[in-house]
């Protein structure tokens, strides 16, 4: 192949050129240069590409790097236990496995068989879990919160890629008792309602964010395992009394059997301390199970007690009567004419349930005259009343330390016409709460002290150190005198010729008013004939009252709807169980007849079994001498050890998970108040 | 015992010093590679250094003279080396490169590499054609190095074939080609791609060659190891993370870190100010190289010379090039700082050629 244009002219003339030496020469600087320019230029090449790389990208690539390694690890702190009012915990965090899996180290291969052997474990669904362990992620969760044997069984099989790592898992002792008050915890430690809403960011703690390194593999390295008591949330210690809650979800649940459950009948109600203003239970029927709380309609986990406002009837008349009192509109032994059962206020009628003739105030009450009271009213004026009502805490949130409040109804007194003046002093137009109501009558109760709702009692840190204690407060609306006054009328309701004689209890006086309110009609608009809500608020003992109950019956079924004979006998039972329990000294004989009767039938069982009154039990934890027994703890697992604790009166730091291995002090007496350590480890 | 005095009257002490700093880089470099997984490597790497120190010295004592009487059976020897290694080599991540020798995995194609520089120079010593080479004149070159080409990318391994055959061009550089020649080649060459993509190249090394032009394809998949390094260097910004600092290494997002990737550990952990450091010495052993070759007494040394020059060239260009993206990912190591035996001990005998011609250079 010649081509032309290198064809040589002349051949000699060629091979001349092709020899000179010095041309020879020249051809090898050349291929020198050539040679040079290209190590140069390569290395330049090089030298820019790492410069450009380094120094101008240098940021951004460093962010991308860390996109890749800095996971943000988020160390849940362990979240602080919540406790009752003598230290039994309501609601605590134990530690258990959750799985997740490399899908990358497991291989789109293998996938499917271990995908088969994790379902059988978990019980799963094979092919969902096979889908997710072919993907090309490095991290996906396989199973979270595990029971230990499923743990135990998922750590025989050694499957590569798939690990566990433990997580917090929140766990409501006893079926969930006080579920309404302490609410629930979601998958991820985060408070969805209760107090476990209302104090989310205190249960949890210090939401501490760390940066952990991830590897290739997506494991989180270079992270010192949990720091529980360094950031771990606080623990909360509630008013709550685990045995008389316990009490009123046991009577509740019974009374939800007698409602009306088609119209969506529901029972509530609210034990109070009146001297204190502590909610010493709070509950509903029905209700649903915090540990399973997913499994229940949202309209279950609502907290009727401060969340349903009702209109509450009767059961205002002690409070319109106090204040008539209180301001001097009328006096205790003023008489009333009760006008036979129809009084006319302007265009309109007022009823009572019996005709009556001339009553005292006293009477009033207890016959639940709503002709009386609108005379009463009438007497006091708009302003007054208003004043009154609004001063016993109506028509405004109690403050309860609990989330979705409602404040109620209390219409301004120029918004009020007469009818409407006579209507609201036997409560009708206006609604409440039962925590409001059972609070108002709390202020009777107190001497005229009405109190602020207290749920929380104290705040204590990660390693058990008060960081709050909450004072009870409250403020006078009653003058002793009148307190007492009313409190001795109302004792009479409980008394036969009253209308609550079923919540009478056999060795302490009862004060208390019954509520018969007719529902409004969602449709007409007007008062339904068939439709009601029975109430009682009552408080015992009536010489040094105790406690303060307020029940609420929503559509009682059968033919019962009157507040006595349907919510008082719920109030009877958990108010003999709680007095009881809190050991008050009765201030009643019983009475002759009653005895007589149960002993006739309970024969030699006694009369005990009858009476209100039993030594009461020792409190959790208190035993002479400021001592407590320390339990042996080993080998129980950390809710059996709390349940120990609770029992021995002893605090306890929990360690670990699983079987307990450890703890301090040892078995033996111990001064109260001591913090127990115990240390848990997982099984085998 | 000439050749001992020699070697203390002019040793070479900038190239050896270069050798040293290259082993030291290597080893701190390996250390913190292989911190949270292998540690015995840095012992194995040492040991391995020390091996081929000593082939240093056995390399720069010989007179390279009487190497080039044994030059052509010592690549024979290579030749069928390479081509045991197919038959009973033994087959790391699908490809045969390694004979197993006792206990020792030994990877001829790295030692070809040097055996076939000293051929090359036999003949180009042998055959010192002034005028311009014609086709025919190069075709026995062509063959010395088209053989262990051909077999390495049998293995297969197309960087150590890429890398023979670069230094193959290189030293032909020196010797003058007829323009017609060089025009032939590049058309053979141009011919020869197409058909080696058809037929020659595996599917991986296709993967490798689309990765490299399209990087964002498939990031956790082909282009994974590409990513990954470009990753560890930029985010060693100016002055790096610092040493057993670099969490793409140290974190094991780093492939193949301590045999194909060290640049990419290094610039993590050094920043640019490593690099930069790393690439001078290199470029100051090339040209050192080429300083000696062109002061060496006699053609075979100066071709010696510019062969190791670009053996060293092109593999420390082609590894850091495909370490920050400017080359596919074709496994080549990095002088003297890549781990491995035969890579070190054949890198330390090259290096003991040049030692050998510079000690030489001077004395008749």
């Amino acid at each position: 192949m010649k081509l032309p244009f290198l064809r040589a002219k002349d051949p000699d003339k060629e091979k001349r050129r092709r020899d000179d030496p010095r041309r020879a020469r020249r051809w090898l600087v050349v291929r020198m240069v050539l040679g040079a320019l290209l190590v140069f230029g390569l290395f330049s090449v090089i030298i820019w590409r790492a410069y450009s790389l380094q120094v101008v990208d240098g940021k951004r690539m460093r962010e991308m790097a860390e996109q890749q390694y800095l996971k943000q690890i988020q160390l849940p702190p362990r979240r602080g236990t919540i406790y009752d009012r003598h230290g039994a915990p309501l609601a605590v965090s134990v530690d258990v496995d959750s799985v997740y899996a490399n899908p990358r180290m497991i291989g789109a291969k293998k996938a499917p068989e271990v995908a088969a052997r994790l379902a059988a474990v978990l019980e799963l669904d094979k092919w969902a879990l096979t889908k997710q362990l072919s993907s090309k992620r490095y991290f996906t969760w396989v199973a979270r919160r595990i029971d230990p044997q499923r743990a135990k069984a998922i750590k025989a099989l050694k499957i590569r890629g798939v690990f566990l790592t433990p997580e917090s898992r929140r766990f409501y002792p006893n079926q969930g008792l006080g579920g309404v008050v302490v609410g629930f915890a979601g998958l991820d430690a985060k408070g969805l309602e209760g107090v476990e809403l209302r104090f989310n960011e205190r249960l949890r703690g210090t939401k501490k964010r760390l940066k952990g390194l991830r590897d290739a593999l997506g494991r989180p390295v270079l992270t010192h395992g949990h720091q529980q008591a360094a950031n771990g949330g606080h623990e909360l210690v509630l008013s709550i009394d685990k045995f008389i809650q316990h009490e009123t979800e046991a009577a509740l649940a019974d009374a939800y059997e007698t409602v009306d459950k088609e119209r969506g009948g529901w029972v509530t109600a609210v034990v109070l301390d009146p001297r204190s203003g502590d909610v010493l239970a709070m509950a509903n029927a029905p209700s649903y199970d915090p540990n399973r709380y997913a499994q229940f309609k949202p309209e279950l986990r609502r907290n009727r007690a401060i969340s349903d406002a009702f209109e509450p009837g009767s059961t205002i008349k002690p409070f319109t009567v106090a204040g008539a009192l209180q301001l001097g509109h009328i006096r205790a032994d003023q008489s009333f004419d009760c006008e036979k059962g129809r009084f006319k206020v302007g265009r309109y009628w007022i009823h009572d349930s019996k005709p009556h003739g001339d009553l005292d105030v006293k009477a009033c009450l207890q016959k639940s005259s709503n002709i009386c009271l609108s005379k009463i009213a009438m007497q006091m004026g708009k302003g007054a009343l208003y004043k009154t009502l609004a001063g016993f805490g109506f028509g405004r949130a109690s403050g309860v330390e609990l989330p979705g409040e409602r404040a109620g109804k209390l219409r301004r007194p120029r918004r009020v016409s007469d009818v409407g003046l006579a209507n609201m002093s036997f409560g009708h137009g206006m609604t409440t709460t039962v925590l409001q109501l059972a609070r108002a009558f709390g202020a009777i109760a107190n001497d005229g002290v009405l109190m602020r709702p207290r749920l929380l009692l104290r705040v204590r840190g990660p390693l058990g150190e008060t960081k709050r204690e909450i004072k009870p407060r409250g403020a006078r609306v009653l003058s002793s005198g009148v307190a007492r006054t009313v409190r001795d009328m109302l004792v009479s309701v409980t008394q036969p010729g009253g209308t609550a004689v079923e919540a009478a209890l056999e060795r302490y006086t009862v004060a208390g008013k019954t509520g018969t309110a007719q529902k409004v009609d969602p449709v007409t608009g007007t008062y339904a004939k068939d439709r009601w809500v029975a109430s009682f608020v009552g408080l015992a003992p009536a010489s040094r009252p105790r406690l303060v109950i307020a029940v609420v019956v929503n559509e009682p079924g059968g033919d019962k709807h009157y507040g006595g004979e349907v919510a008082g006998p719920i109030f009877k039972r958990i108010a003999a169980k709680a007095l009881r329990y809190l050991g008050v000294r009765p201030d009643r004989e019983p009475s002759k007849k009653k005895t007589v009767a149960v002993t006739s039938v309970a024969g030699a069982i006694g009369t005990a079994a009858t009476s209100d009154f039993d030594p009461a039990p020792p409190l959790p934890g208190e035993r002479p001498g400021g001592q407590v027994l320390v339990p042996d703890f080993t080998g129980l697992s950390v809710v059996e050890a709390l349940e120990a604790a609770r029992r021995a009166g002893l605090r306890l730091r929990i360690d670990g998970h699983g079987q307990a291995v450890a703890q301090s002090p040892g078995p033996g007496p111990t001064a109260a108040n001591t913090v127990a350590r115990v240390r848990f480890r997982p099984p085998g | 015992m000439r050749s001992l005095s020699k070697l203390r009257q002019h040793f070479d002490w900038p190239l050896f010093l270069c050798v040293l700093m290259l082993s030291v880089i290597g080893v701190v470099n390996l250390h913190s590679a292989t911190a949270s997984t292998e540690m015995t490597l840095v012992r194995k790497q040492l040991f391995w250094i020390g091996f081929g120190l000593v082939a240093f010295f056995v390399m720069a004592l010989i007179d390279y003279r009487a190497m080039a009487r044994f030059a052509y059976p010592l690549y024979g020897v290579g030749l069928v080396m390479l081509a045991l290694v197919l038959v009973i080599g033994k087959s790391i991540n699908q490809s045969q490169r390694w004979l197993q020798v006792g206990f020792i995995g030994l990877q001829p194609s790295e030692l070809m590499k040097v055996l076939l520089v000293i051929a090359l120079a036999k003949y180009l010593n042998d055959d010192p054609v002034v005028e311009g080479r014609k086709l025919k004149d190069i075709a026995i070159p062509f063959l010395v190095v088209g053989l262990p080409v051909g077999l390495v990318l049998k293995q297969p391994d197309l960087g150590t074939a890429l890398i023979i055959f670069l230094i193959f061009l290189s030293v032909m550089m020196l010797t003058r080609l007829k323009l017609r020649s060089i025009l032939m080649i590049v058309a053979v060459a141009a011919l020869s791609l197409p058909l080696s993509w058809a037929y020659l190249l595996k599917d991986y090394q296709k993967q490798r060659i689309y990765t490299f032009l399209n990087p964002a394809a498939d990031p956790v998949g082909a282009g994974w190891q590409a990513r990954q390094s470009l990753f560890a260097i930029g985010s060693g910004g100016f002055s790096g993370k610092g040493y057993m600092q670099g969490t793409q290494n140290q974190l094991h997002f780093l492939p193949e870190r301590w045999t194909d990737f060290p640049f990419a550990v290094w610039g993590e952990e050094w920043g640019f100010l490593g690099s930069v450091v790393m690439l001078a010495i290199y470029l100051f052993f090339i040209l050192w190289a080429v300083k000696i070759g062109t002061q060496a007494r006699d053609r075979f040394g100066a071709v010696i010379c510019v062969g190791v020059a670009s053996l060293f060239f092109w593999h420390a260009v082609i590894s850091i090039g495909m370490v920050t993206g400017l080359a596919p990912v074709v496994g080549v190591t990095l002088p003297l700082v890549s781990y491995g035996g035969s890579s070190v001990v054949t890198m330390m005998m090259a290096a003991g050629l040049l030692m050998n011609v510079s000690i030489r250079k001077t004395s008749f």
